[in-house]
């Protein structure tokens, strides 16, 4: 299951909160331009890989490595501008600043700096260029989710990390989010790494899947290889 | 009629002081979250920067006291930037540390000043078109206190501008309101952190240039202020600007009016009461600033 060709490589990670471990030597891979969908409860640990990936929580051991560069020490900011990108759990954003000025904000911290960036994320959410002008706090959850993987595609990453998108958003809006996802992977070629507890919507979209419990990797396969039957069975206790 | 005014004209005195001094805070304390104890020690080296220029240049020659303002920024900001890189930002995420460590670069600092002028206190002598007074319907205005009064408003329109109309701004704006997001979006939040410090401590500097103004200066001038604006900040809520032009205008005409009623001394004690009965109720301030981090 490891692949040597991959974009991400995640090998034998541990990763503490303090004292308690909550990741136990995760591997994990990611080939380039693939749909990845990780699957756990909650707690599994999840949110601790993708925080750690992304260099927000410290790795306690093991390495992450992007284009076969380890990047295991660097900084957040330092990953994003090595092509990765987040959009993190929770619908997080700057609430003070306005919807332009979240995605302006992020531009100015890109090498490219191509306002075309800001049109093509707009292109995806056209339900934001209405608001362009409001603060991104007052915002529903489906838009500030929008507006969230809007903000990771200003940087225009070669791996997009999405942490549970669709978590407490109306189901229209849940359709869109998808066929953004889809056309962010298919038509523009980025890898994509997608966390995901709405079985039937990671199994829909993903190539590959991998099962997290107690922050260790249970199951792993491709999403062709899984029937109606087994990919309920997933994430059953 | 005229006794009313002539408090209210005192209370706005008094509050744009307080708003001077804590303006440079609602950066470094407000929003970055750092107890400068140093930033007394900054307002100091500001006042000391301007009379510098003054004996440099002479007394005569207003230009020495238009270019301290700058000149004081930036001599300010210089040394905040240092304490920063030095110093503060080993100690992020450990306030008592800070609170401790900064405290005794306050201390060094005031002996510094010591050693270089002297432990008397020195005279600034304002220029001379800030001589005199207008009076308006029987109320006595000093041009030094209208300066001031007009000082910190520019200062206040500046930092708006600065901070709502600029990307520097917005990505201080964005580091403050969600840290662990602006590293993940790539924004790189040490340059951010040096630049807010910078601005913080430069802003510490004009507050001792406009405090010049009012009375002799020496070592120990930031001890007096600093507690007070702290107290603006606090009161203002952390990291608010529209907060602390409130809390600082707030308490200034508080305290002029108790003071007019009662005594000085007493006027001090009812004003703390006052901030602290109303922290009770409000204990994050007048304006509140919602920010979430991620981890």
């Amino acid at each position: 299951m490891v692949d040597a060709s991959s974009l991400l490589k995640v090998r034998d990670i541990t990763t503490a909160y303090d004292k308690t471990q909550v990741l136990f030597g995760v591997d994990l891979d990611v080939r380039a331009e693939s749909l990845t969908c990780l699957m756990g409860h909650n707690g599994a640990g999840k949110t601790s890989l993708m925080n750690t990936i992304m260099g927000i929580m410290p790795a306690t051991g093991g390495d992450v490595q992007f284009e076969d560069e380890i990047i295991t020490g660097l900084s957040p900011s330092a990953r994003v501008k090595r092509g990765l990108a987040y959009v993190p759990q929770g619908r997080e954003g700057f609430p003070h600043l306005t919807v332009m000025e979240n995605l302006e904000v992020v531009l100015d911290a890109t090498s490219h700096r191509e306002k075309s960036a800001i049109d093509d994320a707009l292109d995806l959410f056209p339900r934001l260029v209405p608001i362009l002008e409001r603060p991104s706090g007052f915002l529903s959850g489906g838009q500030k989710q929008q507006l969230a993987i809007a903000r990771a595609l200003i940087t225009r990453p070669k791996l997009m990390v999405l942490d549970e998108p669709t978590e407490g958003i109306q189901p229209s809006i849940i359709l869109e989010i998808e066929k953004a996802i889809t056309e962010i992977n298919q038509s523009r070629g980025m890898s994509i790494l997608l966390v995901e507890q709405y079985v039937e919507f990671a199994v829909r979209l993903a190539d590959n899947y991998i099962v997290m419990e107690a922050g260790e990797v249970t199951k792993r396969g491709q999403t062709a290889d899984l029937d109606a039957e087994a990919a309920r069975g997933l994430l059953a206790v | 009629m005229t006794t009313f005014f002539s408090q209210l004209f005192a209370g706005l005195s008094t509050g744009s002081l307080l708003l001077m001094i804590a303006l440079g805070l609602t950066f470094t304390f407000g929003q970055m979250n750092v107890i400068n104890m140093a930033h007394g020690e900054f307002i100091m080296a500001g006042a000391y920067t301007g009379y510098v220029l003054q004996v440099t240049f002479g007394i005569a020659a207003g230009a020495a006291f238009w270019l301290s303002l700058p000149i004081s920024f930036v001599v300010a900001g210089a040394m905040g930037l240092l304490l920063e890189i030095v110093l503060i930002k080993r100690l992020y995420g450990r306030p008592l540390d800070t609170l401790l460590v900064t405290w005794g670069v306050a201390l060094i600092l005031q002996q510094l000043a010591r050693d270089i002028f002297g432990a008397p206190n020195v005279q600034v002598v304002p220029p001379g078109f800030l001589d005199g007074a207008v009076k308006i319907g029987g109320v006595s205005m000093s041009y030094t206190r209208l300066f001031i009064i007009g000082l910190v408003l520019l200062s206040v329109l500046a930092i708006w501008l600065f901070m709502t109309k600029t990307v520097n701004g917005t990505r201080m704006r964005a580091v403050v309101q969600n840290r662990p997001l602006a590293e993940a979006s790539g924004i790189s939040s040490p340059p951010v952190d040096r630049r807010t410090f910078f601005i913080g401590s430069g802003l510490a500097g004009v507050a001792g240039v406009g405090i010049s103004l009012l009375g002799s200066i020496g070592p120990t001038l930031g001890t007096a202020y600093i507690v007070n604006a702290f107290l603006v900040v606090i009161v203002g809520g952390l990291g608010s600007i529209r907060g602390a032009v409130i809390a600082a205008f707030a308490i200034g005409i508080f305290n002029s009016y108790t003071e007019y009623l009662t005594t000085s001394s007493l006027a001090s004690v009812l004003v703390f009461v006052a901030i602290i009965i109303f922290l009770q109720f409000r204990p994050q301030g007048i304006v509140v600033q919602r920010t979430r981090a991620m981890a």
